[in-house]
């Protein structure tokens, strides 16, 4: 068994992934017994698991040989050393899984950074701009049309200054109504304190790189997110404009991208009234309750 | 009342999930023997490779005043597997074998007999390290000179001892 999985670093890594998939199979299961669950509770639950494992792996005075073998309900340690056949174990598997993830996260979180910044921008129409600046909020929003073949809307920036990018495909692609739509479903990522909780969530996300169930839990934050800024956009009006934005998305989407046509199919039936969800979520304190029951259980495993 | 109850089925799980949990802390060790546990007892040095990966090294001379039998064979398992063998009649000897030990210090002498080993003395404790294969072996007695570097040099795997 290699030093670093003992060392302060390796075990403060290794208990976070060990801690997530524990919550993470609580949770779930747990979701799946609840009557009609809704989308708030998905949400809170996701970001939940995001946040709780980065502070239950760091309570001091585990770390000590005693702690391990004493106290400890679980060392996962004993699991890691299980030889798996020949030279092989269990570690080197929770190593490979590791690195997987972590090459996920490059691909998925930080290339697309990379490769928005380095597209070439054009000046925006000017009732694009007008259109952005009338939201609410939005009065100092920067607006930039992108010189890219896909069809792309997406904001960035700091509350204050937005910056909103729409590719140049997506202008040409999509009609005045499905436009506006579209931009009330960029103006709802800002508003009711969500940029915070998702960027709070992304660097969680980012310090559990090499963790393959933040990995997961984080794409399923995000789809939930975008349902619920559908939801937001949408209001008590037609769904048919957004829902038409996303029909142009999804025929653009590449066919083997099969999660992501997956995802876009869902928003849609949900939009329009084709699946439902449920709307019995437990009340705040049962979901602190169960917050509580974690962060008190989970540093017994090491 | 219904938060309760949600609250109650989640305490469900989470007592099956640990129980599970605890199944695997106690069983893996006794399914496989490279799985790390709490320091074991073993009733002979030789049955140490099948819990550290290697053979015990034992002296092929041994002074009477040792005892006939060490009295304490311990294995442990971090940071790396160890072998802790102890003698103990009217003098003692301590035997400590593992893959990485700190390096002996500045004034320890060559310990005749065994070309690499040396000892030094710590008050009353004779002490002296040695390489054997890919193992370093820590020795500390209270015998003479004479007997360590006699024992010392006699250090054989425990294998073709019989």
């Amino acid at each position: 068994m290699p030093a670093c999985w003992t060392s302060p670093a390796g075990a403060y890594l290794w208990q976070v992934a060990l801690h997530s998939a524990v919550a993470g199979l609580l949770l779930y299961a747990w979701w799946r017994r609840l009557p009609r669950p809704g989308a708030a509770v998905g949400r809170r639950l996701l970001a939940l698991l995001l946040l709780l494992p980065l502070a239950t792996a760091l309570v001091p005075g585990r770390s000590s040989f005693e702690f391990r073998e004493e106290r400890a309900w679980f060392d996962g340690l004993r699991l890691l050393a299980l030889p798996l056949g020949g030279a092989l174990a269990v570690h080197h598997l929770a190593t490979g899984a590791a690195a997987l993830a972590l090459l996920a996260t490059v691909l998925q979180e930080v290339a697309p950074v990379v490769r928005r910044r380095s597209r070439r921008r054009l000046p925006a129409p000017q009732t694009l701009v007008l259109r952005a600046r009338a939201l609410p909020g939005w009065e100092r929003c920067a607006v930039e049309v992108s010189e890219e073949p896909a069809l792309r809307v997406v904001t960035t920036g700091w509350p204050g200054r937005p910056r909103l990018r729409v590719s140049h495909a997506a202008l040409a692609a999509l009609s005045a109504p499905s436009l506006a739509a579209v931009l009330r479903h960029e103006h709802a990522h800002w508003v009711r304190g969500r940029w915070w909780r998702d960027h709070l969530l992304f660097v969680a996300r980012l310090v559990q790189a090499h963790n393959p169930v933040a990995l997961w839990v984080f794409r399923e934050y995000l789809v939930e997110r975008e349902i619920g800024c559908d939801r937001e956009a949408v209001g008590e009006g037609d769904p048919a404009p957004l829902v038409a934005a996303l029909l142009v998305l999804y025929e653009s989407t590449d066919r083997r991208d099969v999660a992501a046509r997956a995802v876009l199919r869902r928003r849609i039936d949900l939009l329009l009234g084709r699946s439902r969800r449920g709307d019995e979520d437990p009340p705040p304190r049962t979901l602190l309750a169960v917050a509580l029951t974690l962060a008190l259980l989970l540093p017994w495993l090491v | 009342m219904a938060g309760l109850r949600r609250w109650a089925s989640f305490l469900l799980l989470a007592a099956g999930l640990f129980l599970g949990l605890r199944l695997l802390h106690v069983g893996l060790p006794l399914v496989s023997p490279q799985v790390p546990a709490a320091p074991r007892r073993l009733a002979d040095p030789a049955l140490a490779r099948r819990y550290t990966g290697f053979s015990a090294w034992l002296p092929f001379y041994r002074p009477a005043k040792l005892g006939a039998r060490p009295v304490e064979v311990v294995v442990t398992h971090r940071p790396d597997p160890a072998l802790h063998v102890v003698w103990r009649g009217e003098r003692f000897l301590v035997l400590d074998q593992r893959r990485r030990a700190p390096s002996p210090p500045a004034a320890a002498r060559p310990l005749a007999g065994r070309p690499g080993a040396v000892e030094w003395q710590e008050g009353a404790v004779r002490r002296a390290q040695l390489r054997a294969g890919d193992l370093v072996i820590d020795v500390a007695t209270d015998l003479e000179l004479a007997d360590l570097e006699r024992l010392v040099a006699s250090l054989t795997p425990v294998e073709r001892l019989r």
